[in-house]
């Protein structure tokens, strides 16, 4: 088993244009597959877990790098990197827990060369990117020879590494509708580092009126096959004046619905024990963002 | 006391080699190209434990590969580790293995054009096994029942039988200790562990040697000591040193990691001479994951003491766990009794140390060479002490101590030595000013979830294994110092530098003795044909005792040149004295008080090669015939999030009693370094085992085996570290160690600190969130009950 050797041999293209891609990936069969920033998929080829006999990247395609508001939506093209997308939100605010979750999420060479486009694509449920961007409602833009399509994240992610993205399809963009005003956000992660994959993550996107929940969003990940919506809590804080009291409920909901397991990073018990503590911080911070502080 | 002033010791100086290092122009093991050079790659066993019934090679051989299997490597039986005196040296492997002991254990190999090239040609070697039953407990491996790794293995050039896969044992006794514990009005008794931690360098271990036409061969390996490495490959391949040449090549962090010679020297080697052409053989970070790891540690520890704090008898019992060879568990468990007796004077005693064969990866020195695993146990139990006596933990460790004109055996028990200097005092009293001790409160008083503590932990390391009589460990260096023509000064050692600085305080030494400018002093590149024989840069002793031998040598070659320089001034040499001169780049010989009688250095020089008289040079081996202690204390302050069981060390002091201290920012980055790895001891660094595939849990994979980084210690404006003000009388312009002894308290700390946060104390290191939960809600729900 070695992480530097690359020894298989593959055939590789960088088209500049989705044509071109849709038209190489139809050309070189069943074994080819995309690639944008490689952080996982070199990995994994080295550890011959995956033999492709073609690469395509996708990081010489303009349209992919996209990064702009747009008519009510924020347009980040799949192929952006971790870094673009941080140094974007230092200066646009619109987004708190998808910046806490990119400020956590690897060490300068993956914020480097790792996509966001690229994570969503392999889609594993302790991916940083995906609880913040499931609590501010996004979707992802895919097109193939077939066609475009829109998805709502939420119905993307079908189990671990699986997703609702054809092999022959490109995801091209995430949209993230601009959030309303008094939503604040917020994402934090327990991992064993401080550069880590995550034990368990959360967010939480929340509209505040005072003292009262209009309403709000939750997402975990690390705790299920896939990057977990959090269905009951919502509902349950919609329109509730917020105590203490009320949070520690909430959190207990949340351990209930989780169903994490024990892997190499952490137990599940572990895991159930911690998730309504995570989810009372996150919350926390996002409720006094939405109150108008840092 | 008033210290000493010096022109160059003691003065933050830029690194020699910082440009070289930060601009990646230096050249490391694995950069070394050669014309003709071969990659190669290692076959490692996927079982725990199996006979190599055949190697097929004939496939990866059609694809140009050249093979390596057993069958074409010398039988002799070897230890990478040539520290200890032959008779003492415990001797269970050879080049390539008939049985593989652990997973990842390197059992054929091949060469090829290319790495990749190489890495094929592997999957072409078809291997047939014959897996045997493995063990990974030791417990269950001293079970007469159980599988035995070896039948019998060579100690020095004995046969030895393995029974019960005990590979040594070693029992001390000083005093009656059962008449001390009955004498006892107090005794505490706890069991602590640490885990098998992965050094966790920079650089993986790598080599590439090449086979030279007169049957010799040229090796630049990743390494602590070039002459060992020599000295092992003239024994496997019975080819004379002289004609084998050894290179010095910078090492990117060891951690004790090289501090053998790497089995993947002799694979490598093996392949080379086969090939008949340069081989460069490099691990990958999951072969070096598999390769070595620190000793684990199972002490059980005893102390028995009177009402006033003072000690009375000690007990230790450890159990080390060395996984597939003996690399050197004998030293080590005589290190470990003599890091246990060293630490508090307790005037009866008794250890016993069992290590044993295990199917995992061998484990091997570590920085601290078992005393931050024998530190932690003590520092806990001595705050137990402090608990049940309720005395201040601090007046405990003052009452007991050994300090100046003790005798002392850290080394273990033939190296003894007095202690000529002792800052354990000054430490402790600077130390909890700084971290505020006096406010720190007793854990009844704190509540809510995030609750903080302050721990307090002390120990010591050796500076090197020099001692009055030669005992079982070997413990020498040579150095050579010239004057060049111009006034510079060369210093050639086979000394190694980790990276803490040893190289640079070398120049300082040199600079200083002979009174040429910092600027004009340079190490020279070095191989084991050029240099006389240096044990290796460990224990603590490249200042210490690699200092010593360059001092020595500076100081003979300088009265050489004032020699020359007295005939030239015509007067006395012994009225001469030199002082470096920063504006001329030289220094300057000249007589105290007389005016027109000087010159520099360089003009001397010059005279001299003109006329012939000579080159200033000069040549020593020297052995330090003392070992004295550099002492530690750290005083850390953990915050303890009671909902999710994570530790976070929120502020730090360091502080080491290293004698003269010659490069003041390094050793307080050494303080720093020490700190962190000894942190991860504490709360994060393992490594274990699947035992039913016994494969390690992390696969090998550094993405699951973690260390802590800037990320995680406190911020800097939070650590404090200072050096005692003391000057031991043996060492180099005072000078004593500090690189292992950085990290030796801190585990110990930790846990004290831990403790005074939550009145609960965690004995098995790493004190992981995911067990601090769970031990404290068990704590809350029984003192709920109760």
């Amino acid at each position: 088993m070695n992480t530097r050797i690359l020894k298989a041999e593959f055939d590789y293209f960088a088209p500049a244009s989705i044509g071109e891609a849709l038209a190489l990936i139809a050309q070189n069969g069943p074994t080819a597959r995309f690639i944008a920033g490689g952080t996982d998929l070199l990995v994994q080829m080295k550890l011959e877990t995956v033999a492709p006999g073609c690469l395509i990247s996708l990081m010489k395609i303009s349209e992919l790098s996209v990064l702009k508001r747009e008519k009510g939506f924020l347009r980040i093209g799949a192929a952006v990197t971790w870094d673009r997308i941080l140094a974007f939100g230092s200066e646009d605010r619109s987004y708190p827990a998808l910046d806490d979750a990119v400020r956590c999420l690897g060490k300068v060479q993956v914020r480097r060369m790792g996509t966001i486009g690229g994570n969503l694509c392999t889609a594993s449920p302790a991916a940083d990117s995906a609880p913040a961007l499931l609590v501010y409602d996004s979707r992802v833009r895919l097109v193939s020879a077939r066609g475009r399509r829109t998805l709502l994240l939420d119905k993307y992610f079908l189990g671990v590494q699986q997703t609702a993205r054809a092999a022959d399809e490109i995801m091209t963009e995430i949209r993230i509708p601009a959030p309303r005003p008094d939503v604040g956000g917020a994402f934090q992660k327990l991992a064993r580092v401080g550069a880590d994959i995550s034990k368990i993550s959360c967010a939480v996107a929340v509209e505040r009126k005072g003292r009262v929940c209009v309403s709000c969003r939750v997402a975990m990940g690390a705790v299920a096959p896939v990057p977990l919506m959090i269905r009951g809590v919502p509902e349950f804080l919609q329109e509730k004046t917020v105590t203490a009291s009320l949070l520690v409920t909430a959190g207990r909901m949340i351990s209930d619905e989780i169903r994490p397991i024990t892997d190499v990073r952490s137990t599940a018990e572990y895991r159930k024990q911690v998730a309504g503590v995570l989810f009372r911080d996150v919350f926390q911070k996002a409720w006094t963002r939405a109150g108008g502080e840092p | 006391m008033v210290r000493k002033t010096y022109s160059t010791i003691g003065r933050t100086t830029r690194r020699k080699d910082g440009v070289s290092k930060v601009t990646g122009r230096e050249i490391f093991a694995s950069d070394v190209v050669l014309p003709q050079m071969l990659h190669a790659r290692v076959l490692r066993s996927p079982y725990p434990h199996a006979r190599v019934v055949s190697i097929a090679t004939a496939e990866a051989e059609a694809m140009g590969a050249v093979c390596l299997t057993p069958s074409d490597c010398p039988a002799w039986l070897y230890n990478e580790r040539q520290v200890s005196i032959p008779e003492k040296t415990y001797r269970d492997r050879t080049v390539l293995p008939e049985t593989a002991r652990h997973v990842g254990e390197g059992i054929a190999a091949v060469a090829a054009k290319t790495e990749a090239l190489a890495e094929q040609a592997l999957g072409q070697l078809a291997v047939t096994y014959e897996p045997l039953p493995s063990v990974f407990d030791p417990w269950e491996a001293m079970a007469p029942e159980a599988p035995r790794l070896y039948k019998d293995i060579f100690l020095g050039d004995v046969v030895l039988p393995i029974e019960r896969n005990i590979a040594c044992f070693r029992e001390m006794r000083e005093g009656e200790v059962e008449q001390g514990f009955r004498e006892s009005d107090v005794v505490v008794e706890q069991e602590f562990r640490t885990g098998r931690v992965y050094h966790h360098q920079m650089e993986t271990k790598g080599v590439v040697c090449r086979p030279e036409p007169d049957g010799g061969i040229s090796v630049w390996p990743t390494a602590q000591s070039i002459h060992n490495v020599r000295q092992l490959l003239g024994r496997i391949f019975n080819i004379p040193l002289s004609k084998i040449n050894v290179h010095r090549i910078p090492i990117g962090g060891s951690f004790g990691s090289s501090i053998q010679m790497n089995t993947c020297i002799a694979i490598c080697a093996a392949l080379a001479l086969k090939a008949g052409r340069p081989v460069r053989l490099v691990l990958t970070r999951e072969e070096d994951l598999y390769d070595h790891c620190k000793y684990p540690s199972l002490i059980r520890l005893k102390f028995g003491v009177k009402k006033d704090g003072a000690i009375v008898a000690g007990e230790m019992t450890t159990v080390v766990d060395i996984g597939a060879h003996n690399i050197q568990a004998y030293p080590l468990l005589g290190c470990m009794a003599g890091w246990f007796v060293s630490l508090y004077r307790m005037p009866h005693m008794h250890f016993q140390g069992t290590a044993v064969y295990t199917n995992k990866a061998p484990a091997c020195a570590m920085q601290g060479y078992g005393n931050p695993q024998v530190s932690f146990a003590v520092e806990s139990l001595i705050d137990v002490i402090a608990e049940r006596l309720n005395m201040d933990p601090i007046d405990v460790r003052l009452k007991n101590y050994v300090g100046l004109g003790e005798t002392f055996w850290g080394q273990g028990p033939t190296v003894r030595s007095v202690i000529r200097s002792c800052g354990v005092e000054e430490m402790l009293q600077k130390g909890k000013d700084l971290i505020g001790w006096e406010s720190r409160n007793r854990p009844e008083a704190r509540s809510g979830r995030f609750r903080r503590g302050i721990g307090v932990g002390r120990s010591f390391h050796t500076s090197g294994t020099g001692a009055p009589m030669s005992g079982e460990v070997i413990d020498y260096s040579t150095a050579l110092v010239k004057f060049n023509e111009d006034g510079s000064v060369d210093c050639l050692t086979p000394l190694m530098c980790h990276g803490g600085g040893t190289l640079e305080a070398l120049t300082k030494i040199v600079s200083e003795e002979t009174g040429v400018p910092l600027s004009k002093v340079e190490i020279s590149p070095a191989d084991t044909r050029s240099t006389g024989y240096d044990v290796c840069t460990h224990a603590t002793r490249g200042v210490y005792c690699g200092g010593a031998s360059a001092r020595r040598a500076a100081q003979q070659a300088r009265g050489i040149l004032l020699q020359f320089a007295s005939r030239i001034l015509e007067v006395n040499p012994e009225a001469l004295k030199i002082r470096p001169d920063e504006d001329l780049g030289q220094g300057v010989i000249y007589l105290e008080g007389a005016k027109g009688k000087s010159i520099t250095v360089g003009e001397v020089a010059k005279t001299a090669q003109i006329k012939s008289w000579g080159t200033a040079i000069a040549v020593v081996s020297h052995r330090q015939v003392n070992c004295p202690p550099c002492f530690v204390t750290n005083f850390i302050e953990v915050e303890v999030d009671t909902e999710t069981g994570r530790i976070r060390p929120v502020r730090a002091v360091a502080a080491v009693d290293a004698g003269t201290v010659i490069n003041p920012d390094l050793a307080a980055g050494q303080l720093e370094g020490g700190l962190c790895r000894g942190i991860g001891l504490a709360l994060l660094e393992d490594t274990d085992y699947d035992p039913r595939s016994g494969a390690l849990t992390c696969g090998g994979n550094i993405t699951d085996c973690k260390i802590f980084t800037a990320l995680e210690m406190p911020l800097t404006e939070d650590v404090a570290t200072f050096f005692a003000e003391t000057e031991e009388p043996s060492g180099p312009f005072g000078a004593k160690g500090v690189g292992e002894a950085a990290n030796n308290c801190t585990a110990g700390a930790v846990a004290n600190a831990v403790a005074n946060a939550l009145g609960l104390r965690f004995t098995d290191a790493p004190m992981l969130p995911e067990k601090v939960l769970a031990r404290w809600t068990d704590y809350l729900r029984e003192k709920r009950g109760a």
